[in-house]
């Protein structure tokens, strides 16, 4: 009856290699997010940058949503573009709400999220976009407005919201959309 | 002799000498065709593609010429110093013989601002408000049939012409601004660096054009005056042009001749331009000069950025090609008022 050979070293290094490899492939499966909300978290992060629904902003009409990468960033602001892509831009989401103002006048609100490679170049090109006498907003960590320009940081996310149409109802509005954007983007 | 003995007579060079007489082997041959074909088509490849290019230019409409015969003052440019924008541009067109000097009743007239971001006035990246709105007025009394504003802005243009001021101030005094995200482009003849680029269509149909742009720095020409404000005319494509900034701004020069040019000084950006954003980058000097000598206006607004007209290739370069004068000394000032 013939012998079995023996196993040499390298077939005990090939089963070494083959289970890392059922290891890795394996153990990110294998962890679990308890929390609904950090999978939410995590789709909407996947997804792209964001912006709430007009329902949840108390406007009465808001545009479709514009999107826009590295690639037709420019294509909306040409010029300004290049600051954008040198803070990291990736990605951005453009709209403009519509409130009913006092005695029927219509207030526009321009809204953008922009998403950067990393939280600090939302930071720099917050910096950059920071009206002269801008103030932070009482209970929104992040964000500062001079009434007119809001400007907010959520990790590698910015916000940015401008009244278009002079008029009353202009801090409230901005304050209202950053609110539900911040809500959305989780703590 | 098969042809295997004579690849091997030529060597490795091909080229065999007998008696004197280069003589040329298959590989070597092939090789010559092969090169030969490769640069011709280069060629061909190359003359398609600028006459595609010319053609496409020939095709296309001029840019009018908006200059007028002004038979006011000798002076070709003026300047005005004062706390009020309004009243400096007042002065400055009175200067020159009025409005009525440059602009018919009926005449369809496009006011060119520098909107080029959502700066608020006092950051001093776009034209003051003030000068662009009694500019309207002044058009609409000398008898303009419409007055319109228009810039393509580097940012959201909605954004731009709120937080300058600008429609606001524009529209009260009676003009219509043009909504940037709604203008038709269309293809002109432009020669030079920024040929092939579309310009917006009411700027082919004024038949007034006033190019109003603010005095401020800017990273890559030092400053921005009139003749760089025309790239807010021009469509997608004309990030290019700052590749060779100097040339292609007063090739624009050479291209858009505006009835008249009103360079806004009434705060400069000295720093961080073209954007700006700082307070500390801006000094208010709270003066405007109009005029019909872009080169000229274009010197005075050097001037107020502590600039001499040789410190800006583009002046220089608009000189030599006849557009105007550099010397600031014949702008006629008109003193603080």
């Amino acid at each position: 009856m013939a012998r079995l050979p023996l196993p040499r070293p390298v077939h005990l290094v090939l089963v070494a290699l083959l289970a890392a490899a059922v290891v890795a492939v394996l153990l990110p499966g294998r962890r679990t997010r308890d929390d609904p909300g950090d999978v939410l978290r995590a789709l909407r992060a996947a997804r792209g940058p964001s912006l709430p629904p007009a329902t949840k902003v108390g406007a009465s009409s808001a545009t479709a949503p514009a999107r826009y990468g590295k690639d037709t960033l420019a294509d909306v602001i040409d010029g300004a573009a290049e600051r954008y892509l040198s803070n990291g831009f990736v990605s951005a989401v453009m709209a403009v709400y519509g409130f009913e103002g006092a005695g029927g006048a219509a207030l526009e609100v321009a809204a953008e999220a922009h998403r950067f490679a990393r939280g600090e170049g939302a930071l720099a090109q917050a910096a950059a976009e920071a009206p002269p006498r801008a103030a932070p907003v009482e209970g929104l960590p992040g964000a500062a407005s001079d009434g007119a320009v809001l400007l907010a940081v959520a990790g590698r996310d910015l916000l940015k919201l401008t009244v278009l149409s002079p008029g009353e109802g202009g801090p409230e509005a901005l304050a209202a959309i950053a609110s539900a954007w911040r809500k959305e983007q989780g703590p | 002799m098969s042809g295997r003995d004579r690849d091997r007579a030529t060597g490795a060079g091909g080229v065999a000498e007998t008696g004197g007489e280069p003589r040329i082997g298959r590989r070597e041959a092939a090789l010559r065709i092969s090169q030969a074909a490769l640069a011709g088509a280069a060629v061909a490849g190359g003359a398609a593609f600028f006459a595609g290019r010319a053609t496409a230019s020939a095709d296309a409409p001029a840019v009018p010429d908006w200059r007028v015969q002004a038979a006011g003052p000798a002076a070709r440019v003026h300047a005005a110093r004062g706390d009020d924008p309004a009243r400096n541009v007042r002065r400055v067109l009175a200067a020159l013989g009025g409005m009525e000097a440059f602009v018919r009743k009926g005449d369809l007239v496009l006011v060119k601002p520098n909107v080029g971001w959502d700066r608020l006035p006092e950051q001093a990246a776009n034209t003051d408000p003030q000068v662009v709105a009694e500019i309207v007025r002044a058009c609409r009394a000398a008898g303009a049939g419409k007055v319109v504003v228009a810039d393509l802005s580097c940012n959201d243009p909605q954004r731009c012409f709120a937080r300058s001021g600008i429609r606001a101030a524009a529209e009260e005094a009676g003009a219509e601004v043009l909504d940037a995200r709604q203008l038709r482009m269309v293809p002109a003849s432009i020669p030079g660096s920024a040929a092939g680029l579309e310009v917006f269509e009411p700027l082919l149909r004024a038949a007034r054009v006033i190019n109003v742009p603010v005095a401020k720095h800017h990273g890559l020409s030092r400053a921005t005056l009139g003749m760089k404000n025309w790239f807010g005319v021009l469509g997608k494509g004309r990030s290019r042009l700052h590749q060779d900034i100097d040339r292609t701004v007063a090739e624009l020069g050479a291209v858009f001749r505006p009835t008249l040019t009103v360079i806004d000084a009434t705060r400069v950006l000295l720093g961080n331009g073209p954007q700006g954003g700082s307070l500390d980058d801006v000094r208010a000097v709270g003066a405007v000069c109009a005029g019909v000598d872009p080169v000229l206006c274009e010197a005075w607004g050097a001037a107020q950025l502590s600039l001499r007209p040789s410190d800006l290739g583009f002046i220089g370069e608009a000189e030599r090609r006849g557009l105007g004068k550099s010397d600031v000394a014949l702008v006629r000032e008109l003193g603080k008022a």
